[in-house]
């Protein structure tokens, strides 16, 4: 009999937590032993007085009993300063933290667990702890520790400075070709390197995207990851459109669709209450597929929808309402179209190259490009070798203070930056519900740069 | 739960990985644990004690969490160790006199005492220099054994198909001989408290009678 798959998860868990403890255990007291064999060949080597000797024997005493008090004492929210708030979700917020014992500068995610657990999103974020956890790759952002209290639950990520690549967008919305082959080909790698570790993303957006100190792209937010994508929320995208997609298409604009698309960008962050967020950069096949499934190839259209938006300066199948956008998904084919543009500066910087690689990613997934192979055999990448990608110069390096500048996000002192937030907030408020105290377990963690000298 | 302990490390890379895990693995139900008990040279018993007290927690955490959806108020309606052994829960403080609950609730109540117990820095101090309390090993840490050895008992006698079935016979071995292993070193439970598991004991050679 097939185990429930929350049951399987948690069993492997704990698999992996037992043998990750063994091992720590008796590589501690390995080391232990080797610490304490020094102490004794370093006194009998030196000629040391008495008074030294006892001196010596109680500094290392007390070292090593500071140790055993350290690895006792829980990961709090306490531990952390609280720099700035850097971002607001449909469960939490986000801030720039230092942990105080070791200075470390990080993204602290604060989530509600009363609130996950009423959207349903537990899952969601159990699977992002493990992928963040699973990552030892410059091209996801690395998870420093998890940890909960009764009210919520922690995720301190690595702090990734340059803001998301919609930042690096000029003022008419619209990222230079030669920019944008770069990071489209970041974009791409990041991608690969999450589904080497066996998750496909699904619900890529640019926001997904993050510039690191070095000018690098990141990839963040796994939470709608494979095999975590609730069938409540499978059925609720397919009312969804089932109830929208008879509806008429209607025809807009190049020149409508950008003025709109960038006026509607930031309501949509309320949209992360509802079950179904925006489909702009979704592939069809998730949701008009019913059965025969779907594949890491999802990943590689919502490429293409953003590949198109840094050129055209709005999403492909973009609408004044989410029902639009439904509609313009399901009817891809009809909608699909090149953008126009005002200005003949933009016209050209919609390469031949660039719109042949758009249609080959915003196509049939048999026909679409889906490797890096592929990738790297497409003209638009002519001129780089994505092998060595992170070690050439990235177009842009983010211009930091310190290593906790957040001069790249949203500023969250400012009244007219916290406006667009109220609605999350108001909605946060009036869900209420009790949880049940096993879902979270398995979440806590620590990185293990934190063993003592000597030790690592 | 309480965390603790260093996972895998965000810089190794994946063959050392591969070699830590096989390590590991290897070392699971062998006879290291027994060494893996004993006081090293110069630290104060309690802090050693103290820290087991957290790693058991979130050993039993972690089982009876992949264990948890057998384990329901009406498959357990009491906490139990097979036919001969019932146990009631008190606290002293919400729950004065003895009372008797389903499994799951006893082990939820039993849980979180023993977290608000470690949270507690008076009993298990964590700031540089403060002590532990003089009947830490005698009152908290043997109440705590005693309780945590009832969690062992109920699943091995009530869930223990359902741990061989999900694979996790291993680590369950491997964790019960660990804690009554330190128990007996460290004096922390009495001999009369292991009846319910005293034949578990044996045939994991803990003990040689029962």
């Amino acid at each position: 009999m097939a185990l429930d798959p929350v049951v399987r998860r948690k069993c492997e868990a704990t698999q992996v937590y037992f043998l990750d403890y063994y091992f720590d255990l008796l590589s501690y007291i390995k080391h232990r032993k080797g610490r304490f064999q020094k102490l004794k060949d370093d006194l009998r080597k030196i000629q040391v007085t008495q008074n030294q000797a006892q001196l010596a024997w109680r500094r290392y005493c007390a070292d090593e009993t500071a140790y055993l008090r350290r690895r006792r004492i829980r990961t709090q929210e306490k531990e952390f300063n609280i720099l700035a708030q850097i971002g607001q979700g449909g469960y939490g917020q986000v801030f720039l933290a230092r942990k105080r014992d070791t200075g470390e500068i990080c993204a602290l995610k604060k989530m509600n667990k009363k609130l996950l657990q009423k959207l349903n999103e537990v899952q969601h974020i159990l699977t992002e702890r493990d992928i963040l956890k699973a990552s030892h790759t410059d091209w996801l952002v690395k998870l420093l520790y998890a940890f909960q209290d009764p009210e919520h639950v922690y995720l301190a990520m690595e702090y990734v400075p340059g803001g998301d690549v919609r930042t690096l967008l000029n003022s008419n919305g619209i990222l230079l070709d030669k920019y944008t082959r770069f990071y489209v080909a970041e974009m791409c790698l990041a991608v690969v390197a999450l589904h080497k570790l066996g998750y496909i993303h699904r619900d890529l957006k640019p926001e997904n995207f993050l510039i690191d100190s070095t000018g690098h792209v990141k990839l963040t937010d796994f939470g709608l990851s494979k095999g975590n994508l609730s069938s409540q929320r499978v059925d609720a995208l397919r009312h969804k459109l089932e109830a929208v997609k008879n509806n008429q298409i209607i025809y807009r604009t190049s020149e409508e669709k950008r003025s709109f698309y960038r006026s509607l960008k930031r309501e949509d962050m309320t949209c992360a209450f509802s079950v179904v967020g925006s489909p702009d950069y979704m592939a069809p096949e998730i949701i008009t597929n019913q059965g025969a499934g779907y594949d890491n190839r999802v990943d590689f259209w919502s490429i293409g929808c953003i590949l198109y938006e840094f050129l055209a300066g709005y999403a492909p199948f973009t609408a004044p309402t989410l029902d639009e956008v439904w509609v313009n998904v399901y009817h891809w084919e009809r909608v699909f179209e090149r953008p126009k543009f005002d200005s003949i500066e933009a016209e050209q910087n919609l390469t031949a190259e660039a719109w042949s690689l758009i249609n080959q990613l915003i196509t049939h997934r048999n026909n679409r490009l889906s490797s890096l192979t592929d990738i790297q055999n497409h003209p638009y990448f002519h001129h780089f070798d994505l092998a060595t990608m992170r070690e050439t110069d990235p177009p842009f390096v983010p211009m930091l203070e310190s290593e906790a500048d957040t001069s790249y996000f949203d500023d969250f002192t400012n009244p007219d930056d916290m406006e667009i937030y109220k609605d999350v907030n108001n909605k946060k408020q009036q869900i209420e519900e009790s949880m049940h105290r096993a879902a979270f377990i398995g979440f806590t963690f620590r990185h293990r740069d934190f063993l003592p000298t000597g030790q690592r | 739960m309480v965390s603790f302990k260093g996972e895998a490390s965000s810089s190794t890379t994946k063959s050392t990985q591969y070699q830590l895990r096989r390590f590991a693995e290897a070392t699971l139900g062998s006879s290291n644990l027994r060494l893996a008990v004993l006081l090293p040279e110069g630290e104060d018993v309690c802090e050693w004690v103290a820290l087991h007290i957290v790693d058991f927690y979130n050993q039993i955490n972690m089982i009876y969490a992949a264990i948890a959806d057998q384990c329901t108020h009406e498959a357990c309606s009491v906490m139990s160790a097979g036919p001969k052994y019932e146990y009631h829960w008190s606290d002293g403080q919400q729950y004065k006199k003895p009372v008797r609950v389903s499994a799951p609730q006893y082990i939820s109540l039993l849980m979180d005492w023993a977290q608000k117990q470690i949270s507690n820095e008076d009993t298990f101090p964590t700031q540089p220099g403060r002590p532990f309390p003089l009947n830490f090993l005698t009152a908290t840490a043997a109440l705590i054994f005693r309780r945590f050895l009832r969690v062992y008992a109920h699943i091995y006698h009530h869930h223990y198909t359902t741990c061989r079935q999900r694979s996790l016979e291993p680590l369950l071995n491997t964790a019960f001989k660990h804690f009554t292993c330190f128990a007996i070193h460290f004096n922390l439970i009495q001999p009369k408290d292991f009846a319910p598991v005293s034949d578990i004991m044996v045939s994991l050679g803990v003990t040689t009678t029962s």
